[in-house]
């Protein structure tokens, strides 16, 4: 089982346009865009996902081999937590 | 009382137009003592900087709020926007505290209210709005004349005030006039009527605009967000469509309360500007610009504005 994964609720707002994300970090003053990839993944973690659901939800929707999207998810959470955007929770 | 885009004022000063209605006044303004620019406390809600000169700030303390435009006037505000009490500095004109009134200070008494307010005009092509947008000195009124010159009526100047439905966005209308800088009133040369004109405390004339007075709640639904681009080189009105996070960070860098540094007010234009940008065809308009402009200028102008309302919104 892996960590599931959820974004940070307090000081982060968001809004979903044509399949892209707008993120605003109102504690740090800035904006983000997601593209359409990282905004399915972004939809999941704002409810909590597991990193293997992650990485099946990207499976699925793309096409993609389970190497290639574990790969791209831990690039992603990684880029997320570094921007302190998550809060995690081990199951 | 008097009418300025969808509030009624009770107040003195010049702003709007005189309210018909006898029902309660919306905001009440009072006439303070004058400001003494000291520091101001609390919590900062917005900065505008540029280049190192502050220009205004909004700090909330005590339950008010007050937003000091630097060197000319304090505006004290109640939380819920109900009152202003207006504190000019020493020697203010008094027309550059009502041109202050109907620009900075009414933009915020909308954003108390949940509203977002953008940087532009807006005028109704056939019936459906088309919001000019963009940063100062960059041609809103003017193109707005322009417009108008074509056929198009003005719904609002320097404000573009939204609102958001699920499937829908609208902007108040209900403005009169439009705010031409000198060199600029030359415009209304192209209109079939000459306009009334009257000087502003800000250096700039005032034109009466064919306006709309319907529907009854002064707001209409928008079709065409424009970000303008003037440009001497440009030989012809040229369209940009953006989409998606461009058209929200576009949008949202139209805010006209610029400096924004507070999440419930940065919340509410970040959900207005991606409703737009999901339910309104945003577009960046390059405007060949070498006045004196021609009517077939204006023309095209209208045309291609009113292509995109045409066209609808949809992608």
């Amino acid at each position: 089982m892996t960590a599931t994964q959820r974004l940070r609720r307090d000081g982060v707002l968001w809004q979903e346009v044509d399949g892209q994300i707008v993120v605003l970090d109102a504690d740090k003053s800035f904006f983000l865009a997601v593209n359409s990839a990282g905004a399915v993944l972004w939809q999941a973690l704002a409810e909590g996902c597991s990193t293997d659901h992650l990485a099946e939800i990207l499976v699925q929707r793309f096409g993609i081999d389970e190497g290639q999207a574990a790969s791209d998810v831990r690039r992603f959470i990684a880029d997320l937590d570094r921007r302190n955007l998550l809060e995690g929770s081990e199951v | 009382m008097r009418r300025h885009l969808g509030l009624d004022f009770e107040t003195e000063r010049p702003i709007g137009a005189p309210s018909l209605g006898s029902c309660a006044p919306d905001v009440i303004v009072h006439e303070g003592a004058s400001a003494t620019e000291g520091s101001l406390q609390g919590v900062e809600i917005a900065a505008d900087r540029h280049l190192g000169v502050d220009y205004y700030s909004i700090f909330y303390h005590a339950e008010r709020y007050t937003l000091r435009v630097h060197t000319l006037c304090d505006f004290m505000i109640s939380r819920d926007g109900s009152t202003v009490e207006c504190r000019p500095v020493a020697g203010t004109d008094p027309d550059v505290v009502s041109v202050l009134l109907s620009g900075t200070v009414t933009a915020f008494l909308w954003m108390l209210r949940g509203r977002a307010v953008l940087h532009g005009s807006a005028v109704l092509q056939g019936s459906t709005a088309v919001a000019l947008l963009g940063q100062s000195g960059s041609g809103k009124s003017t193109v707005a004349a322009l417009c108008c010159a074509a056929g198009a009526k003005v719904l609002s100047d320097d404000l573009v005030v939204l609102e958001t439905s699920r499937d829908a966005v609208w902007c108040l209308g209900g403005a009169t006039e439009l705010r031409l800088r000198p060199g600029m009133r030359s415009v209304t040369n192209l209109w079939p009527v000459k306009p009334a004109e009257r000087e502003t405390g800000d250096g700039r004339t005032a034109i009466s605009a064919p306006s709309t007075n319907d529907p009854a709640d002064g707001r209409l639904r928008l079709g065409v967000a424009a970000l303008l681009c003037p440009s001497p080189e440009a030989a012809e009105v040229r369209l940009n469509r953006l989409h998606g996070t461009d058209a929200v960070f576009a949008l949202m860098a139209q805010s006209r309360v610029t400096g924004l540094c507070d999440i419930g007010f940065n919340a509410d234009l970040l959900a207005a500007t991606a409703a737009v940008a999901r339910h309104v065809a945003v577009v960046a308009i390059e405007v060949p610009w070498r006045p004196p402009f021609s009517l077939d200028l204006a023309g095209q102008l209208l045309d291609t504005l009113g292509g995109v309302t045409t066209a609808g919104a949809g992608r």
